[in-house]
This record gives C-alpha cells, structure tokens and sequence, in this order.
C-alpha cells in the first residue's frame, strides 16, 4: 500500500517539510520506512537509528505529533488520511532533519547525580526482598529515549526543572539498597518533583510503561511521609486539611495556609485576592460545609492507607 | 435526561458564576439537575497522591450517593472527571472495591462499581446531540473566534480518556460551530494551563499559562473557552500577573463552556457572571450583539 510520508528537513540553511511516497508492508516499523526512503530514494535523510528492538532508546521522534520509538511503532497503525508525518523530538536542539542533539537531556540527568553513592563497602552481598526488586526493576527498566522529555511542558518554558526521565533516574538509585544517598531530602528541593504539573503526557509516551508520573507522585508521598517540609509538602497538607474541614476547598483560607502564612510569600497570592474582591466574587472565608460533613470527616480518621 | 450534578470546589468557591451558568443552560435545555449536596471535592489528585485508599473511599461515597439517585454524574471540571475516572478504574478491581466498601459501611454507604460520570461536554455532544442543540441556539455566535481548552485531564491518560483523540481533540471545536462561533485550531488547547504549580513555582506557571494564551492570541481567537474551571480561573485571575511577566498585552476573555452555550441560548451577561470576569468581557458581548 503506498502512503504519503511528511518528513521534517533540518540543514544549515533551512527548514521544511518534504513529501515521500512508498509502498509499506503491514509489517513495517517506522524506522524501517524511513531506512527504505533513505535507501531507495533520498541518501540525505539523516535519523537515527539502533538496536531496532525497543531497547537502545536511539531511535525516538515525533510520529503525528506524538513521541514514539520508531523501531517499536508500526506505521499501518498511525495512518491518518493515508499519511504519516514525522518530526524529530521537542524540547532539544535540531542538528539536522530528524536527529537531535541529546546534550541538555543528559546534563538533566547529571544533576541528580545518576550513580550509586556507596559510603561503606559491603561485605556480604546486599539481599533484596522480591517486593524491593520489583520496585527497582520498574524504574529501571528506562531506555533514556528522551520520549517524557520532549513532552514535558515545563522542560519547555523552564530549563531548571530537572524533568520526568532525570527523576525516574534518581528514583532508580533511591530504590536500590546499596546507595546510601538521601535522595528524598534532594527530590525535594527546587526544580524537582514539585514542578509537575500533573499534565500526564510524560505517562502517555513512556514507551516502557514506567508511567514517569505515577512515580513522581509516589516520590511526593515519601517525601511528606518522611515529614520533610517545602512550599510543596505545604500545599499539599493544607490541601487535605481544608478537604477535611468543610468537604470542599476553602479558597479564600486554602492560599494563605499553602504559603504558611508567610507574610513574605503574601504578594504570591495577594494580587489575585484583590482582583477577585473588585470584581465581587472573592470566595467566602467562612464557608458552607458539604452536607454529611461527619461521614467525610470519620473516612479522614478512620481510613488506615 | 436528569443528571446527578458534581459542581466541583471552583464552582462553589472563586467561580460561583459558572455553577449559576450551568444551571440556567440546563434549565433551558430541559435537562433534569439533581446537585450531589454531600459530596466532597474529588481531591484533585492530590488526596490521591498522600492518601491512595482515603482518596479512593471519599470517591466512592460520592459515586454511591449518584448511584442511589439512579444517575450519571455530570461534571464541569476536567480535573473531576480525570480524577473520577482513575478512581473507577481503580474500584473496578473487585478486591479493591470491597476493601473500600468496608470502609463506606461504617457510614451506611455502598458503592456497586459501575457509575457513569460524564463531563459537561461529553453530555452535550453525545447524549443530548449536537443537532438538537443547534436547534436551541437562539443567538448564533458569529463573531465569535473561541480558542478552546480542554484542560490535562480530559484528555490524558489517553488509555482511559477515549472520548477524544489527545492528539486531535475536536469535540470543544464541533460544538463551537454548532454554536455558530468560529473555532481557532491551537496546539494550546492540549497543553497544561500551569495552575497546579502556582504555589510551588509561580514563574513557571505564569510561562505555562502565558503560552496558550499568546499563540491563541497570535491565531486570532477572541476568547478563549475552557472545559474546566481550574484553566477558567488560572487565565482570567492571573492574566495581568502573566502579561506583566511577558511583557505583553493579551487581554483574552475567559469563557467556560457553560458560560459561551448560554450565550447562545441568549442569557443574560450577569446570569452567566461574565460582568464577574477579571478580564473585562465587554468587547467580546458587544460583538456577539452586533
């Protein structure tokens, strides 16, 4: 069956799409597409590609918009009006047509410092229950494709944010007994953890099913479980503790609690409160609780996680 | 067609005029509106994130409540209906679910396992039908050039969330032309409209907003509707904060989606709250009178 490919060109001097037509087999991998256009038509398109098994992580790009690896993505299932666009990755720089320069990925990694740190050398062997392998196992099985980090919407506009694969990383090291690293205590601090904004892209592109997000809010539960404080740690308490008060949140209490009362942080949160109280809709301080507040407020007590 | 109606902390909070717009639209539609007066907020994700089981069994009360009224849930939050969702899929596991049962019968509660919760959206297009709203509009919306907003959780994850392509949402964009208004295509529309940082790194969430707001801007759009009064209230409340940091006019109106409908059906700018808006919606009024 032939099919219209639009594939992204990077050189020196300019950008564009360019259109191939080839015929695909049910079978074919994108990177197999891209292989037969660059043998049987244009020996200048310029991709990479690896193991061609999923594993080496080389290969990432943007089929329609989404990050995918190519060795792993049939191109039959992502026809659309019998085409297929192919763009390199977001969020890192173009070196030429579909391959990126992977650089600002890795300093990310390096920042949360992606190796064991053993301060005693053992002298037996480190045992491991087969609940703890399972969790390592998990966040370790990433392939460093750079799919959640192209994604990411605040890699976008913030280069600080150390981003989902960097905490993947460094959850990775956590989770193994032998580093004796506190980790919790850096996952913690700035352009970490807290930054997520939830979005879930990074858990819809994992192409390892690691779900970058699922850990991240794992993370943030340790850290708070570990009684660590920070302006997250703090939005969340008092997001539970206004739940529990009235069933719903308080909006004109619950800002001044996430900034602990902090008359330092007020400009964070008084801007708004002003507009709202000149247009008349600022929310009440003393609110109405849901009705059965008591049931709510029992599951609060009684539920043991 | 009655639903058991979830309006969501927001609503009953800094955006009461949405909960008021709902009502009246609903109203005029003839759809039926049971409000779920006991529920609690739906925790955001963020109960869920400290307290997995809590979050689960909080849930599952107001799921049950729904469930003895003999009705769907519609919400008008993208955020309750992902976090809704999740929780279901969760409950759908029969150990899961009688653990948490176990915890709802110490306040003579029960959930079954099989609610259905709809968004605002999903409601109108599918189960009251895009054409038989087009019948109701009374003031077609011709100058107006909606960009919309989705909102993260109405779209993703996408192996739970299949009422849109994530990729290529179009529901928002058909019920704007069903409308009469002029949908502008943006990449914004799936994007993150930055709220849930707002406390921990407020740069970054001015940034996040600012994005969507501009490229709809720079498309053309003349407002910009969303699906979810968390996106409504960061881009309306904020928008001065975000212009300020970018150094650039916007001035977008902020419509939710109950709000431009009831256009539509001709209510009246303060029924809808729009005089209520920190972004002055005037201009955007005037031209749908024109």
């Amino acid at each position: 069956m032939e099919i219209k490919f639009n594939i992204f060109r990077k050189d020196d001097d300019s950008e564009r799409y360019q259109e191939y037509n080839l015929d695909i087999t049910s079978g074919m991998s994108i990177s197999e597409c891209l292989m037969a256009i660059k043998h049987k038509q244009d020996g200048t398109l310029s991709f990479r590609v690896g193991c061609r098994n999923g594993i080496c992580g080389i290969c990432a790009l943007k089929v329609n918009g989404k990050p995918v690896l190519g060795c792993k993505t049939k191109a039959i299932n992502l026809l659309k009006n019998n085409q297929i666009t192919i763009e390199p990755l977001d969020n890192l720089p173009i070196i030429k047509d579909l391959i990126v320069d992977m650089e600002p990925f890795f300093d990310c990694q390096n920042q949360i410092q992606p190796w064991l740190e053993e301060t005693n050398v053992p002298e037996t062997e480190n045992l491991m229950s087969q609940k703890e392998t399972e969790i390592l196992d998990k966040v370790s099985s990433c392939i460093q494709c750079g799919a959640c980090y192209s994604t990411c919407e605040v890699i976008d506009i913030d280069k600080e944010f150390v981003g989902p694969a960097s905490i993947i990383k460094n959850q990775r090291y956590k989770e193994d007994k032998r580093d004796n690293l506190n980790r919790t205590k850096q996952q913690n601090k700035e352009h970490n953890v807290w930054d997520c904004t939830n979005c879930v892209k990074c858990d819809d592109v994992c192409p390892e099913d690691i779900a970058p997000l699922k850990v991240i809010k794992e993370i943030r539960k340790q850290i708070i479980n570990k009684k660590y404080n920070s302006k997250g740690v703090t939005h969340h308490k008092s997001f539970l503790k206004s739940i529990e008060k009235n069933g719903l949140l308080n909006e004109a209490i619950y800002p001044l609690q996430a900034i602990s009362y902090n008359i330092f942080r007020l400009k964070e949160i008084l801007p708004v409160g002003l507009r709202l109280i000149k247009k008349g809709k600022a929310p009440d301080f003393i609110q109405k609780p849901i009705k059965k507040l008591s049931e709510v407020k029992r599951l609060f007590k009684e539920v043991k996680e | 067609m009655k639903y058991a109606y979830f309006p969501g902390c927001v609503a009953k909070g800094a955006c009461k005029e949405l909960d008021n717009s709902l009502r009246l639209i609903m109203k005029k539609l003839g759809i039926g509106l049971t409000e779920l007066d006991a529920a609690s907020c739906c925790g955001a994700g963020i109960i869920g994130e400290v307290k997995p089981k809590l979050n689960l069994a909080l849930n599952a009360r107001t799921f049950a409540q729904a469930e003895k009224l003999g009705m769907d849930i519609l919400t008008i939050c993208s955020t309750c209906q992902g976090v809704f969702e999740e929780a279901k899929k969760e409950l759908k596991n029969p150990k899961k679910l009688s653990e948490i049962n176990k915890e709802l019968n110490k306040i003579n509660s029960n959930y079954s396992g099989d609610v259905n919760i709809k968004h605002l959206l999903w409601i109108l297009v599918k189960d009251y039908g895009l054409d038989k709203l087009a019948k109701q509009v009374k003031k077609p919306l011709r100058q107006i050039k909606p960009a919309a907003m989705y909102g993260c959780h109405l779209l993703r994850p996408s192996s739970l969330m299949k009422f849109d392509d994530p990729e290529n949402p179009t529901s928002m964009e058909r019920l704007f032309k069903t409308l009469g208004a002029k949908p502008i295509l943006t990449e914004g529309r799936k994007r993150c409209c930055g709220f849930p940082i707002i406390m921990t790194n407020k740069e970054a969430s001015l940034r996040l907003a600012g994005k969507v707001l501009l490229e709809a801007k720079e498309k053309g759009a003349n407002c910009i509707v969303t699906a979810c009064p968390l996106c409504h209230m960061n881009f309306d409340s904020i928008q001065p904060e975000i212009e300020k940091l970018l150094g650039k006019e916007i001035n977008l109106p902020i419509l939710h989606l109950s709000q431009l409908v009831g256009l539509a059906l001709d209510l009246k700018i303060e029924e809808l709250g729009l005089d209520k808006h920190v972004v002055s919606t005037e201009k955007l009024i005037h031209l749908i009178n024109i």
